[in-house]
Protein backbone atom coordinates (compact mmCIF):
# COMPACT_ATOMS: atom_id res chain seq x y z
CA UNK A 1 0.00 0.00 0.00
CA UNK A 2 1.28 3.30 -0.99
CA UNK A 3 0.05 6.80 -0.56
CA UNK A 4 1.13 9.59 -2.81
CA UNK A 5 1.84 13.42 -1.10
CA UNK A 6 1.60 15.62 -3.64
CA UNK A 7 4.23 18.70 -4.20
CA UNK A 8 3.15 22.13 -5.60
CA UNK A 9 6.08 24.94 -5.83
CA UNK A 10 5.51 26.36 -2.47
CA UNK A 11 4.00 23.48 -0.58
CA UNK A 12 5.30 23.02 2.72
CA UNK A 13 3.23 21.05 4.50
CA UNK A 14 4.07 17.80 2.60
CA UNK A 15 7.24 16.97 4.96
CA UNK A 16 4.23 16.92 7.95
CA UNK A 17 1.80 14.89 6.12
CA UNK A 18 4.49 12.26 5.15
CA UNK A 19 5.87 11.84 8.74
CA UNK A 20 2.26 11.44 10.21
CA UNK A 21 2.26 8.47 7.63
CA UNK A 22 5.14 6.98 7.62
CA UNK A 23 6.50 7.69 12.08
CA UNK A 24 2.49 7.87 12.59
CA UNK A 25 1.05 5.45 11.46
CA UNK A 26 4.24 3.17 9.77
CA UNK A 27 2.79 3.10 6.22
CA UNK A 28 4.45 4.11 3.25
CA UNK A 29 4.13 7.19 2.02
CA UNK A 30 5.91 8.54 -0.97
CA UNK A 31 6.60 12.88 -2.51
CA UNK A 32 4.98 12.89 -5.88
CA UNK A 33 6.25 16.14 -8.16
CA UNK A 34 3.30 18.15 -9.26
CA UNK A 35 5.16 17.55 -13.07
CA UNK A 36 4.43 13.76 -12.64
CA UNK A 37 1.52 12.45 -15.02
CA UNK A 38 0.17 9.91 -13.40
CA UNK A 39 -0.55 8.48 -9.78
CA UNK A 40 -2.39 5.30 -10.88
CA UNK A 41 0.29 3.86 -9.04
CA UNK A 42 -0.84 4.86 -5.51
CA UNK A 43 -3.79 3.97 -3.33
CA UNK A 44 -4.86 7.90 -2.14
CA UNK A 45 -3.70 10.83 -2.96
CA UNK A 46 -3.02 13.30 -0.03
CA UNK A 47 -2.51 17.59 -1.19
CA UNK A 48 -0.47 19.27 1.75
CA UNK A 49 -1.10 23.01 2.84
CA UNK A 50 1.32 25.76 2.19
CA UNK A 51 1.28 28.25 -1.05
CA UNK A 52 1.41 26.48 -4.07
CA UNK A 53 2.91 28.87 -6.51
CA UNK A 54 2.49 31.12 -4.03
CA UNK A 55 -0.73 31.89 -4.33
CA UNK A 56 -0.53 33.41 -7.41
CA UNK A 57 -3.53 34.88 -9.21
CA UNK A 58 -6.01 32.42 -6.60
CA UNK A 59 -5.13 30.08 -4.15
CA UNK A 60 -4.84 26.84 -5.82
CA UNK A 61 -5.57 28.54 -9.20
CA UNK A 62 -2.39 27.54 -11.23
CA UNK A 63 -1.69 23.97 -8.80
CA UNK A 64 -5.26 22.82 -10.63
CA UNK A 65 -3.92 23.19 -14.03
CA UNK A 66 -0.07 21.25 -13.65
CA UNK A 67 -0.19 17.77 -14.73
CA UNK A 68 -0.71 15.80 -11.55
CA UNK A 69 -3.67 17.14 -11.06
CA UNK A 70 -4.82 15.86 -14.34
CA UNK A 71 -4.12 12.32 -12.90
CA UNK A 72 -5.49 12.83 -9.45
CA UNK A 73 -9.17 13.87 -11.33
CA UNK A 74 -10.03 10.83 -13.24
CA UNK A 75 -8.41 8.59 -10.16
CA UNK A 76 -10.57 10.74 -7.97
CA UNK A 77 -13.59 10.08 -10.41
CA UNK A 78 -13.26 6.31 -10.21
CA UNK A 79 -13.13 6.64 -7.02
CA UNK A 80 -9.44 6.87 -5.30
CA UNK A 81 -9.29 8.55 -2.14
CA UNK A 82 -7.92 12.50 -2.02
CA UNK A 83 -7.45 14.32 1.05
CA UNK A 84 -6.94 18.25 0.27
CA UNK A 85 -5.67 19.87 3.58
CA UNK A 86 -5.61 23.44 3.50
CA UNK A 87 -4.01 24.60 0.19
CA UNK A 88 -5.25 20.88 -0.68
CA UNK A 89 -8.89 22.31 -0.03
CA UNK A 90 -8.00 25.04 -1.97
CA UNK A 91 -6.70 23.21 -4.90
CA UNK A 92 -10.09 20.40 -5.06
CA UNK A 93 -12.42 23.54 -5.22
CA UNK A 94 -10.18 25.13 -8.00
CA UNK A 95 -10.20 21.93 -9.84
CA UNK A 96 -13.94 21.26 -9.53
CA UNK A 97 -13.78 17.79 -7.67
CA UNK A 98 -15.49 20.05 -4.40
CA UNK A 99 -18.13 22.34 -5.04
CA UNK A 100 -17.34 25.71 -3.37
CA UNK A 101 -14.91 28.25 -3.13
CA UNK A 102 -12.21 29.56 -0.46
CA UNK A 103 -11.99 33.34 -0.02
CA UNK A 104 -10.29 35.85 2.19
CA UNK A 105 -10.99 35.76 6.10
CA UNK A 106 -13.53 37.74 7.28
CA UNK A 107 -11.38 39.50 9.37
CA UNK A 108 -8.64 40.13 6.74
CA UNK A 109 -5.98 38.25 9.33
CA UNK A 110 -4.62 35.00 8.65
CA UNK A 111 -5.56 33.06 11.30
CA UNK A 112 -2.92 30.63 12.89
CA UNK A 113 -4.60 29.08 15.82
CA UNK A 114 -6.72 25.92 17.38
CA UNK A 115 -10.23 25.76 16.84
CA UNK A 116 -13.08 23.16 17.94
CA UNK A 117 -14.61 20.62 15.28
CA UNK A 118 -17.18 18.50 15.16
CA UNK A 119 -17.38 15.72 13.31
CA UNK A 120 -20.63 15.40 11.28
CA UNK A 121 -20.04 12.40 8.48
CA UNK A 122 -18.24 9.33 9.36
CA UNK A 123 -19.12 7.77 6.25
CA UNK A 124 -16.01 9.06 3.90
CA UNK A 125 -12.81 6.62 4.23
CA UNK A 126 -11.08 9.30 6.57
CA UNK A 127 -13.97 9.42 9.56
CA UNK A 128 -15.05 6.03 9.27
CA UNK A 129 -13.27 5.17 12.52
CA UNK A 130 -14.63 8.09 14.55
CA UNK A 131 -18.41 8.90 15.92
CA UNK A 132 -20.46 10.88 14.60
CA UNK A 133 -20.64 14.39 16.79
CA UNK A 134 -17.33 13.92 18.22
CA UNK A 135 -15.47 17.13 18.68
CA UNK A 136 -11.81 17.33 17.53
CA UNK A 137 -9.02 19.75 18.29
CA UNK A 138 -6.93 21.00 14.95
CA UNK A 139 -4.85 23.99 14.45
CA UNK A 140 -5.74 26.16 11.44
CA UNK A 141 -3.39 28.52 9.63
CA UNK A 142 -4.98 30.62 6.36
CA UNK A 143 -5.62 34.11 5.54
CA UNK A 144 -8.04 32.72 2.50
CA UNK A 145 -10.30 29.88 4.48
CA UNK A 146 -13.76 30.61 4.33
CA UNK A 147 -15.38 28.73 2.85
CA UNK A 148 -18.57 30.25 0.44
CA UNK A 149 -20.84 28.73 -1.82
CA UNK A 150 -24.42 30.03 -3.23
CA UNK A 151 -27.67 29.35 -1.56
CA UNK A 152 -28.69 26.40 -3.97
CA UNK A 153 -25.38 24.64 -3.18
CA UNK A 154 -25.03 25.19 0.07
CA UNK A 155 -28.53 23.51 0.80
CA UNK A 156 -27.49 20.86 -1.53
CA UNK A 157 -24.94 20.32 0.57
CA UNK A 158 -26.16 19.74 4.44
CA UNK A 159 -29.23 18.11 2.73
CA UNK A 160 -26.48 15.30 0.84
CA UNK A 161 -24.59 15.02 4.36
CA UNK A 162 -21.54 16.57 2.70
CA UNK A 163 -20.34 18.45 5.17
CA UNK A 164 -17.75 16.75 7.25
CA UNK A 165 -16.70 19.01 9.83
CA UNK A 166 -17.59 22.22 11.29
CA UNK A 167 -16.15 25.27 13.61
CA UNK A 168 -18.06 24.76 16.74
CA UNK A 169 -17.67 25.76 20.58
CA UNK A 170 -16.47 23.79 23.23
CA UNK A 171 -19.98 22.77 23.84
CA UNK A 172 -20.62 21.65 20.11
CA UNK A 173 -22.96 24.43 19.17
CA UNK A 174 -21.66 26.21 15.61
CA UNK A 175 -21.86 29.70 16.90
CA UNK A 176 -20.33 32.99 15.18
CA UNK A 177 -18.11 33.12 17.91
CA UNK A 178 -16.84 30.03 17.48
CA UNK A 179 -16.33 30.74 13.19
CA UNK A 180 -12.79 31.97 12.72
CA UNK A 181 -13.08 32.57 9.33
CA UNK A 182 -16.80 33.48 8.20
CA UNK A 183 -17.36 30.29 6.37
CA UNK A 184 -20.80 30.05 5.28
CA UNK A 185 -22.46 27.77 7.79
CA UNK A 186 -19.27 27.05 10.07
CA UNK A 187 -18.15 24.68 7.64
CA UNK A 188 -14.72 23.82 7.83
CA UNK A 189 -14.67 20.44 5.53
CA UNK A 190 -16.81 19.05 3.08
CA UNK A 191 -16.85 15.97 0.66
CA UNK A 192 -18.29 15.08 -2.84
CA UNK A 193 -21.09 13.18 -3.59
CA UNK A 194 -19.55 9.74 -3.25
CA UNK A 195 -17.40 10.89 -0.26
CA UNK A 196 -14.07 9.65 -1.74
CA UNK A 197 -12.64 13.21 -1.92
CA UNK A 198 -12.46 15.24 1.48
CA UNK A 199 -11.23 18.69 1.99
CA UNK A 200 -10.30 20.32 5.04
CA UNK A 201 -8.69 23.87 5.89
CA UNK A 202 -7.68 22.82 9.36
CA UNK A 203 -4.17 20.64 9.67
CA UNK A 204 -4.66 16.91 10.96
CA UNK A 205 -0.88 16.81 9.77
CA UNK A 206 -0.46 19.36 12.46
CA UNK A 207 -1.84 17.00 15.23
CA UNK A 208 -0.82 13.81 14.83
CA UNK A 209 1.36 13.77 18.13
CA UNK A 210 0.62 14.27 21.82
CA UNK A 211 3.90 16.65 21.02
CA UNK A 212 2.18 18.87 18.26
CA UNK A 213 -0.63 19.88 20.97
CA UNK A 214 -3.00 17.29 19.63
CA UNK A 215 -3.48 13.56 18.39
CA UNK A 216 -6.95 14.67 17.11
CA UNK A 217 -5.82 14.31 13.65
CA UNK A 218 -3.99 10.94 13.40
CA UNK A 219 -7.58 9.46 13.59
CA UNK A 220 -8.54 10.73 9.79
CA UNK A 221 -5.35 9.25 8.68
CA UNK A 222 -5.55 6.14 10.74
CA UNK A 223 -8.93 5.56 9.37
CA UNK A 224 -7.60 6.24 5.63
CA UNK A 225 -4.73 3.37 6.26
CA UNK A 226 -7.81 1.03 7.84
CA UNK A 227 -10.06 2.05 4.98
CA UNK A 228 -7.36 0.74 2.45
CA UNK A 229 -6.16 -2.22 4.13
CA UNK A 230 -9.70 -3.69 4.01
CA UNK A 231 -10.31 -2.81 0.45
CA UNK A 232 -7.21 -4.85 -0.33
CA UNK A 233 -8.04 -7.76 2.04
CA UNK B 1 40.80 72.55 1.17
CA UNK B 2 43.38 72.68 -0.75
CA UNK B 3 43.81 73.95 -4.16
CA UNK B 4 43.74 71.82 -7.36
CA UNK B 5 47.73 71.14 -8.66
CA UNK B 6 48.35 73.14 -12.04
CA UNK B 7 48.72 71.44 -14.88
CA UNK B 8 52.03 71.25 -15.26
CA UNK B 9 52.52 69.33 -12.11
CA UNK B 10 50.11 66.82 -12.72
CA UNK B 11 52.15 65.79 -16.15
CA UNK B 12 55.11 65.47 -14.90
CA UNK B 13 53.79 63.45 -11.37
CA UNK B 14 54.86 60.30 -11.95
CA UNK B 15 51.52 58.47 -10.90
CA UNK B 16 50.07 56.06 -14.00
CA UNK B 17 46.63 57.92 -15.43
CA UNK B 18 44.46 56.52 -17.15
CA UNK B 19 40.86 57.26 -18.32
CA UNK B 20 36.96 55.71 -18.56
CA UNK B 21 33.91 56.73 -19.59
CA UNK B 22 35.62 60.35 -19.27
CA UNK B 23 36.64 60.33 -15.73
CA UNK B 24 40.47 60.36 -14.83
CA UNK B 25 41.78 57.47 -12.55
CA UNK B 26 45.26 57.98 -11.04
CA UNK B 27 46.86 54.90 -9.64
CA UNK B 28 50.30 55.19 -7.59
CA UNK B 29 50.66 58.21 -5.96
CA UNK B 30 46.97 58.32 -4.66
CA UNK B 31 47.50 60.85 -1.46
CA UNK B 32 48.66 64.08 -3.71
CA UNK B 33 45.56 64.14 -5.53
CA UNK B 34 42.88 63.21 -2.24
CA UNK B 35 40.86 65.62 -1.40
CA UNK B 36 42.17 68.42 -3.58
CA UNK B 37 40.85 68.70 -6.86
CA UNK B 38 36.78 67.36 -6.34
CA UNK B 39 36.44 69.94 -3.53
CA UNK B 40 37.62 72.96 -5.38
CA UNK B 41 35.50 71.84 -8.12
CA UNK B 42 32.93 70.68 -6.81
CA UNK B 43 32.83 67.22 -8.14
CA UNK B 44 30.79 64.43 -7.01
CA UNK B 45 33.31 62.27 -7.01
CA UNK B 46 36.35 62.71 -3.95
CA UNK B 47 39.91 61.62 -4.03
CA UNK B 48 41.13 59.80 -6.92
CA UNK B 49 38.82 60.71 -9.88
CA UNK B 50 38.71 63.98 -11.59
CA UNK B 51 36.23 64.73 -14.15
CA UNK B 52 38.34 65.73 -17.69
CA UNK B 53 38.08 69.38 -18.21
CA UNK B 54 36.83 69.97 -21.83
CA UNK B 55 39.11 72.94 -22.35
CA UNK B 56 42.33 71.43 -21.78
CA UNK B 57 42.40 68.26 -23.17
CA UNK B 58 44.32 68.53 -26.03
CA UNK B 59 47.76 69.08 -23.16
CA UNK B 60 46.08 66.80 -21.21
CA UNK B 61 45.29 64.31 -23.47
CA UNK B 62 47.22 60.88 -23.34
CA UNK B 63 48.18 60.49 -26.99
CA UNK B 64 48.95 64.04 -27.55
CA UNK B 65 46.59 63.63 -30.54
CA UNK B 66 43.49 64.95 -31.06
CA UNK B 67 40.67 64.19 -28.18
CA UNK B 68 39.17 60.75 -28.35
CA UNK B 69 36.07 59.56 -27.50
CA UNK B 70 36.47 58.78 -23.68
CA UNK B 71 38.79 61.95 -23.01
CA UNK B 72 36.13 64.32 -24.12
CA UNK B 73 34.64 64.59 -20.84
CA UNK B 74 31.73 62.85 -18.29
CA UNK B 75 30.03 60.58 -20.55
CA UNK B 76 26.34 62.07 -20.37
CA UNK B 77 23.82 62.67 -23.54
CA UNK B 78 24.07 66.63 -23.38
CA UNK B 79 27.98 66.53 -23.70
CA UNK B 80 28.02 67.38 -27.82
CA UNK B 81 32.07 66.23 -27.62
CA UNK B 82 30.71 62.63 -27.47
CA UNK B 83 30.30 60.53 -30.60
CA UNK B 84 26.44 59.59 -30.65
CA UNK B 85 27.39 56.01 -30.99
CA UNK B 86 28.85 56.12 -27.59
CA UNK B 87 25.06 56.46 -26.11
CA UNK B 88 23.31 53.38 -25.40
CA UNK B 89 20.33 52.85 -28.26
CA UNK B 90 17.66 50.28 -26.70
CA UNK B 91 17.79 46.89 -28.77
CA UNK B 92 14.60 46.08 -31.02
CA UNK B 93 11.79 45.44 -28.78
CA UNK B 94 9.60 42.84 -28.44
CA UNK B 95 7.02 44.90 -27.42
CA UNK B 96 7.20 46.03 -31.21
CA UNK B 97 6.27 42.72 -32.29
CA UNK B 98 2.95 42.44 -29.61
CA UNK B 99 -0.22 43.88 -31.97
CA UNK B 100 -3.37 43.18 -29.64
CA UNK B 101 -3.58 44.15 -26.16
CA UNK B 102 -6.78 42.67 -23.81
CA UNK B 103 -7.75 43.77 -20.42
CA UNK B 104 -9.75 40.94 -18.06
CA UNK B 105 -11.38 42.56 -15.52
CA UNK B 106 -11.93 39.99 -12.79
CA UNK B 107 -14.62 41.16 -9.77
CA UNK B 108 -16.11 39.54 -7.14
CA UNK B 109 -19.60 38.83 -7.40
CA UNK B 110 -22.10 41.06 -5.54
CA UNK B 111 -23.33 38.25 -3.51
CA UNK B 112 -19.87 37.38 -1.95
CA UNK B 113 -18.68 39.25 0.77
CA UNK B 114 -15.76 41.18 -0.04
CA UNK B 115 -13.99 41.97 3.15
CA UNK B 116 -11.41 43.90 1.46
CA UNK B 117 -13.41 46.32 -0.65
CA UNK B 118 -15.12 46.92 2.83
CA UNK B 119 -11.94 47.78 4.62
CA UNK B 120 -10.96 49.96 1.23
CA UNK B 121 -14.55 51.21 1.96
CA UNK B 122 -14.28 52.63 6.13
CA UNK B 123 -10.57 54.06 4.79
CA UNK B 124 -12.61 55.87 2.34
CA UNK B 125 -15.16 57.44 4.45
CA UNK B 126 -12.43 58.06 7.00
CA UNK B 127 -10.66 60.05 4.35
CA UNK B 128 -13.58 62.48 3.57
CA UNK B 129 -16.17 60.59 0.61
CA UNK B 130 -18.66 60.06 3.18
CA UNK B 131 -21.32 59.50 0.68
CA UNK B 132 -19.68 56.44 -0.74
CA UNK B 133 -21.76 52.79 -1.16
CA UNK B 134 -19.90 49.64 -2.14
CA UNK B 135 -16.54 49.25 -2.40
CA UNK B 136 -15.05 46.09 -4.15
CA UNK B 137 -11.76 45.13 -5.43
CA UNK B 138 -10.93 42.96 -8.17
CA UNK B 139 -7.90 42.47 -10.60
CA UNK B 140 -7.06 43.23 -13.70
CA UNK B 141 -5.34 41.34 -16.03
CA UNK B 142 -3.07 42.16 -19.51
CA UNK B 143 -2.53 40.42 -21.59
CA UNK B 144 -0.77 41.16 -25.00
CA UNK B 145 -0.83 39.24 -28.30
CA UNK B 146 0.62 38.79 -31.83
CA UNK B 147 -1.59 39.19 -34.43
CA UNK B 148 -5.44 38.43 -33.69
CA UNK B 149 -6.37 36.30 -30.47
CA UNK B 150 -8.61 33.32 -31.04
CA UNK B 151 -11.74 34.79 -29.41
CA UNK B 152 -13.28 31.12 -28.25
CA UNK B 153 -10.39 30.30 -26.47
CA UNK B 154 -9.88 33.65 -24.84
CA UNK B 155 -13.41 32.99 -23.55
CA UNK B 156 -12.28 29.69 -22.11
CA UNK B 157 -9.23 30.77 -20.45
CA UNK B 158 -10.95 33.77 -18.74
CA UNK B 159 -13.71 31.16 -17.27
CA UNK B 160 -11.10 28.46 -16.08
CA UNK B 161 -7.93 30.16 -15.19
CA UNK B 162 -8.49 34.14 -14.81
CA UNK B 163 -11.83 33.88 -13.13
CA UNK B 164 -13.39 31.55 -10.69
CA UNK B 165 -16.84 31.63 -11.85
CA UNK B 166 -18.25 30.31 -8.28
CA UNK B 167 -17.14 33.83 -6.63
CA UNK B 168 -16.25 36.27 -9.21
CA UNK B 169 -17.64 37.67 -12.86
CA UNK B 170 -15.08 38.47 -15.11
CA UNK B 171 -15.68 40.99 -18.22
CA UNK B 172 -13.10 41.67 -21.58
CA UNK B 173 -11.77 45.68 -22.10
CA UNK B 174 -10.22 45.09 -25.76
CA UNK B 175 -7.86 48.26 -25.64
CA UNK B 176 -6.93 47.58 -29.34
CA UNK B 177 -4.02 48.01 -31.27
CA UNK B 178 -1.20 49.34 -30.15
Amino acid sequence: MKIAVVRFPGSNCDQDCLRALTDGLGVRAEYVWHKETSVAGYDAVILPGGFSYGDYLRCGAIAAFSPVMQSVIKAAQTGMPVFGICNGFQILCETGLLRGALIRNRSLLFLCQPVSLKLENNRTPFTRLSEEGTILSMPIAHGEGAYYADDQTLRELEEGGQVVFRYVDQHGQPTPEANPNGSRNNIAGICNPSGNVLGIMPHPDRSWDHRLGSEDGLQLFRSLVDTLLSVAA
Amino acid sequence: MHRSLPIEAELSSPTKRFSFAGLEFHSGKSSSFSSSSSSSRGCFLPGLVRPAAAGRLASRSWESGRPRSWECGFAHPTNRLLPKRFFFTPPLSPLMFFAVKLEVVVMPKRSVLDPQGVAVRNAVRELGLANVGTVRVGKIIELEFTGEPDEAKIDEICRDLLCNQVIEDYRILGAGPK
